[in-house]
């Protein structure tokens, strides 16, 4: 078994050295042109910097709270993607950190908020908002990052204990107190148990006043009770759709016996499963909206749907990440064809990413320009870098393959391939 | 359950088929008694009129929605269970979704009744059916109230099939055991099966088809029912909050209900084996996830009227909390959403005592949650000077209980003519009897 | 196929087997040996089972899909033709309104798709059926397994070796009545 684990420590993803510098290259490019672009419409910086952080934010949060998912439902049937999951937490202190520049932008954005309700008064004062989005997500991002210590120390502890690798401050961060491997697993169980169930239920709730503050709020007029419920379930779908890509890329990586045909077509099951539900959270505002036709409700939704140039962004956005993959995904062969998995997934981002656009920028946007461009691309790239350097950084110090997982032998790649043609199956012993 | 053999699974579930004793004929007769009343209720309300209920202005729809929405409520639960977990592959669904599925049917037959109790003049709720009037008039598709037609005659029709298709291999057990005219009947229920590869195959594939539709489906029939609310512009009820809430509401009380159930069930007919701690702790985490999704509803919904700056909702929401209807509405948030966070204390959600009073305690939460959402927003709508209050009548209450007997009695005959737990799915959960076996036949 | 369907149809070894690993290795041997048409009798389904038989996935998918798209072209057509038949503006919505007509549309899809998946699996399994075949053994839908084997008399010696030897208990000449 020593071996086994051995072999997990060693089994990863081979990096390039060219990658994080294009990576880094692309957060520092990002950088320039975001202070560039303060200086020339620090409205479209601060708008994209709003829907890029909501965004890659929401994909690390999303990959996090499936891996607490996972833990609370008791799942077997795929730990390396769950360990890919909790891989997303590296980007979480990062989202955390620049979340403190938008306090900024809170005038422009929100400043009008109190000026037409004086009714909500001190609750929308721009100060109030920021210290509310702050303490939520400075509360996910620790209760995010407990969950996966909890995750990796055994195995961390483990590694100290075989002295494989020379001493990292992280490793011992993680060691610290380390009390023996039967006592630890004891206890990290323990941990993850109380602390999976903190991700999912702490969860919700942040995002959704997230959505209310950050979000609803820019339009000062329109509300729906929904639209906190249809944040987080976009966040969650789209976290899936994160992690389905890179369950894609590692496969590529490391084999099919690493990540198998039959967990990427889970996956897949599980993506079009949040594709229905995403789309109801969508429809179940609109329908009830649409028919009780109310202006302050209405104006909303004409202005991004029938609108131009709104319009085009809208269509996108279902297009994208509702129908194209829900078609695709009907089909139980897709499902297991990583590069179909791959296409889907960047299909589902792209939709999202629009998501966020459409939701944020028709309310704060009054010129005639549409606000896409260089200084769009720009931001999105800076945050795409800081996001894979994150990322980059779990998977070069922690393994892919937990403990838990049996390390595939040839034995069972041999059984892992019968399993992708089940016509050839031998008889069990 | 892994020494239990085939053979042990066929006569433990068909045990609880045997002759009933003289307990459950005294339940039998008093349930036949309740029945009876609501049916004369009823019969009473069709010969003078909905005036005998208490609905007057502005509160024209009251206990009989309140039912209506109660009863498809429950039947969720059981598609839950047998559609989505079975989706989802959780194994532990096998032994509990035949009573579950049950529940639904029988919920849905409850459910349906309302449409036709509640009409002024129920000998013309043919007009509710879709078909063609007056030179080409048909029913108005665009109403909710249609889709709630739609929605609930598919669910029954999807919910019948689904039991009836998982209830063929087991027919041809109980077929094989009895004998004279039962066994005709049962035989015929089973179609003929016989087990063999080619029906096992194209079986499991309409399984699987049949729970795939029957997921989305059950979203959509609870969705369409909420909006028969959230459509209209009442304050307090046009909220896009409604359909995953009363989603989440409906399998909330349906969990409870099956749990009602299967705890005497387990313990009258010895089924602790099929029916063990473990499954009703799982259930008792569902409604932990249920309960809290209620609660969370309930949260935003305030949070929101006082958002939204609409004077009307807003006292509408004050009028909830200190008005007539105070006490069944803190029974609401008490039972719904505080109540089932016992069950983060495994003590409790390991104890049957208290599985089974709590779930009481969250079905009359949910029952009152319909009533005081339904209730309040009519009394208290725009104009002060139309605010008026429901006081129920006895024959209001009286087909309620009416109501609840009827679905009890279903699910008496259920038990002593269907085997209660599936015993297919059972059998499939166990080892398959191989030779490296031992004591086995 | 002979001329003389029903003869034919008549000639076969019905196997009972009390053990899976059994009734897997009859299978293979059957088939190994050239016999081909088998049909199993089982308590409960088991993938090995489907797997060592080799046969394709059922085509009742097909069934369901069509079910969808007539329910979903029916729910259409019913609302839209209806609506445009007798015009009448109700709370101000225009005649064809698409979003309500979709609530319907969705209903009838999974109406129709789960009447036909039912019709599906019954049309591919054959049932009903009102007469069980010689072949059945009420024992298989309680905890044995079953093989039957089409075979001529001639071969009658063989295939009773073959069963034997992968572990049958009982083996018995029984024909299915109708081609299954």
């Amino acid at each position: 078994m020593d071996q086994e684990r051995e072999r997990s420590w060693t089994l990863r993803p081979h990096v390039s050295r060219k990658v994080p510098l294009i990576f880094g290259g692309l957060l520092g490019l990002g950088t320039m042109i975001f202070l560039v672009g303060l200086r020339m419409d620090p409205l479209r910086s601060w708008q994209a910097y709003l829907i890029n952080f909501l965004f890659w934010g929401g994909i690390a949060q999303g990959g996090v709270v499936f891996g607490a998912m996972y833990h609370v439902v008791g799942g077997k049937w795929g730990p390396p993607i769950r360990r890919c999951a909790e891989g997303m937490v590296a980007f979480l202190p990062v989202n955390f950190v620049l979340f403190f520049p938008l306090y900024y932008a809170l005038n422009m954005f929100y400043g009008s908020v109190r000026e037409i309700n004086p009714v909500r008064g001190a609750w929308f004062d721009p100060r109030f908002i920021f210290v509310r989005g702050g303490l939520g997500l400075g509360l996910m991002t620790v209760l995010s990052l407990f969950f996966v210590y909890y995750s990796l120390r055994p195995e961390v502890g483990w590694l100290q204990e075989q002295k494989l690798r020379p001493r990292h401050w992280l490793y011992e961060w993680i060691t610290d107190g380390w009390q023996g491997q039967e006592l630890e697993a004891q206890h990290c169980q323990r941990g993850l148990d109380v602390l999976s169930a903190g991700v999912l239920v702490v969860y919700p709730i942040t995002y959704t006043f997230m959505a209310f503050d950050l979000i609803m709020s820019l339009d000062p007029f329109w509300y729906s009770s929904l639209f906190g419920g249809y944040f987080f379930i976009s966040t969650f779908y789209l976290g899936l759709a994160g992690l389905a890509l890179v369950c894609v890329l590692i496969r590529w990586q490391l084999g099919p016996s690493v990540v198998t045909s039959t967990q990427l077509s889970d996956l897949g099951r599980l993506l079009l499963g949040f594709n229905l539900t995403y789309f109801a959270m969508i429809w179940s505002q609109y329908i009830v909206i649409w028919y009780g036709n109310l202006p302050e409700e209405t104006q909303f939704i004409i202005l991004r749907l029938w609108e131009m140039p709104w319009a085009v962004f809208s269509w996108s956005v279902f297009i994208l990440s509702t129908f194209v993959p829900f078609l695709i995904f009907l089909s139980q062969k897709a499902k297991r064809e990583p590069k179909i998995v791959f296409a889907v997934s960047i299909s589902v981002g792209l939709g999202l990413w629009l998501e966020r656009y459409v939701l944020i920028v028709p309310s704060v946007w009054h010129s005639e320009v549409i606000p896409l461009g260089w200084i769009e691309i720009g931001v999105t790239a800076g945050f795409l870098g800081a996001a894979v350097l994150s990322y980059l950084f779990f998977l070069k110090n922690f393994p892919v393959l937990p403990f838990v997982s049996p390390i595939p032998s040839s034995a069972d790649l041999d059984k892992q391939h019968a399993e992708e043609s089940p016509a050839k199956v031998r008889l069990a012993r | 359950m892994a020494q239990l053999t085939y053979h042990q699974v066929d006569s433990d579930i068909l045990r609880a088929m045997q002759a009933p004793g003289w307990r459950y004929y005294t339940l039998l007769s008093i349930d036949l008694i309740v029945v009876a009343w609501g049916i004369f209720a009823w019969r009473y309300t069709v010969q003078h009129g909905l005036g005998v209920w208490g609905l007057t202005h502005p509160v024209m729809w009251a206990m009989d929605i309140t039912n209506f929405v109660f009863w498809v409520g429950i039947a969720h639960s059981g598609t839950l269970i047998s559609a989505i977990l079975y989706l989802f592959r959780v194994r532990w669904r096998a032994s509990i979704y035949r009573t579950a599925e049950a529940v639904t049917v029988f919920a849905l037959f409850t459910a349906g009744l309302f449409p036709i109790i509640h009409l002024g003049r129920p000998w013309v709720f043919h007009w509710l059916l879709p078909y063609s009037q007056f030179g080409g008039l048909w029913v108005n598709f665009r109403s909710p109230l249609v889709w709630d037609v739609f929605a609930v005659m598919t669910y029954m029709i999807i919910s019948v099939l689904f039991f009836f298709t998982g209830l063929v291999p087991d027919m041809a057990v109980v077929r094989n055991r009895t004998s004279g005219w039962r066994q005709k009947i049962y035989a015929f229920m089973a179609q003929g099966w016989q087990g063999t590869d080619r029906q096992w195959r194209h079986y499991k594939a309409a399984y699987v088809f049949l729970a795939a539709l029957a997921t989305p489906l059950v979203i959509s029939v609870h969705s369409v029912v909420s909006w028969d609310f959230a459509q209209s512009v009442v304050a307090g009820w046009h909220s896009t909050i409604f359909a995953p809430y009363f989603v989440a509401g409906a399998i909330h009380s349906g969990l409870a209900m099956v749990i009602t159930l299967l705890i005497p069930l387990r313990r009258i007919y010895r089924l602790d084996a099929y029916i063990t701690q473990q499954h009703l702790e799982n259930l008792a985490k569902l409604i932990i996830l249920t309960g809290l999704i209620v609660g969370y509803a309930y949260a935003v919904e305030t949070y929101i009227a006082w958002y939204s700056n609409n004077v009307p909702e807003w006292q509408r929401f004050t009028y909830q909390v200190t008005g007539e209807y105070a006490i069944p509405f803190w029974i609401m948030i008490l039972f719904n959403s505080l109540v089932p966070l016992l069950f983060f204390v495994k003590r409790i959600r390991t104890s049957t005592p208290w599985l089974f009073a709590i779930a009481i305690l969250i079905n009359i939460g949910m029952w009152m949650e319909r009533f005081v959402i339904i209730v309040t927003g009519l009394a208290h709508e725009y104009d002060p000077y139309s605010w008026g209050v429901f006081i129920p009548t006895w024959v209001d209450i009286s087909i309620t209980l009416g109501a609840f007997a009827w679905f009890f009695l279903w699910f008496l005959l259920f038990i002593k003519f269907l085997p209660v737990i599936s015993i297919v799915e059972v059998k499939e959960e166990l080892p398959p009897p191989t030779r490296s076996q031992n004591g086995e036949e | 196929m002979a001329k003389n369907k029903v003869a034919d149809s008549l000639t076969g070894l019905v196997g009972t087997f009390f053990h899976l690993d059994s009734l897997l290795q009859a299978i293979e041997q059957l088939r190994q040996a050239g016999y081909r048409d088998l049909q199993s009798f089982s308590p409960v389904p088991h993938h090995n089972i489907d797997a060592t038989l080799e046969k394709p996935p059922s085509p009742v998918r097909y069934f369901t899909l069509a079910g969808c798209l007539l329910g979903a072209a029916t729910g259409l057509t019913l609302t839209i033709a209806t609506s445009l038949h007798y015009p009448l503006i109700t709370g101000g919505k225009p005649i064809v309104s698409i979003p309500p007509f979709l609530v319907i549309v969705f209903e009838l899809t999974i109406l129709f798709g789960g009447l036909l998946t039912l019709g599906g699996m019954l049309f591919n399994s054959r049932l009903p059926k009102v007469n069980i075949g010689p072949a059945y053994n009420p024992r298989f839908s309680e905890d044995q397994f079953g093989l039957w084997v089409r075979c001529e008399q001639k071969d009658h010696e063989t295939v009773t070796t073959l069963l034997k030897s992968a572990g049958a208990e009982e083996i018995i000449p029984a024909g299915q009545g109708r081609e299954l």
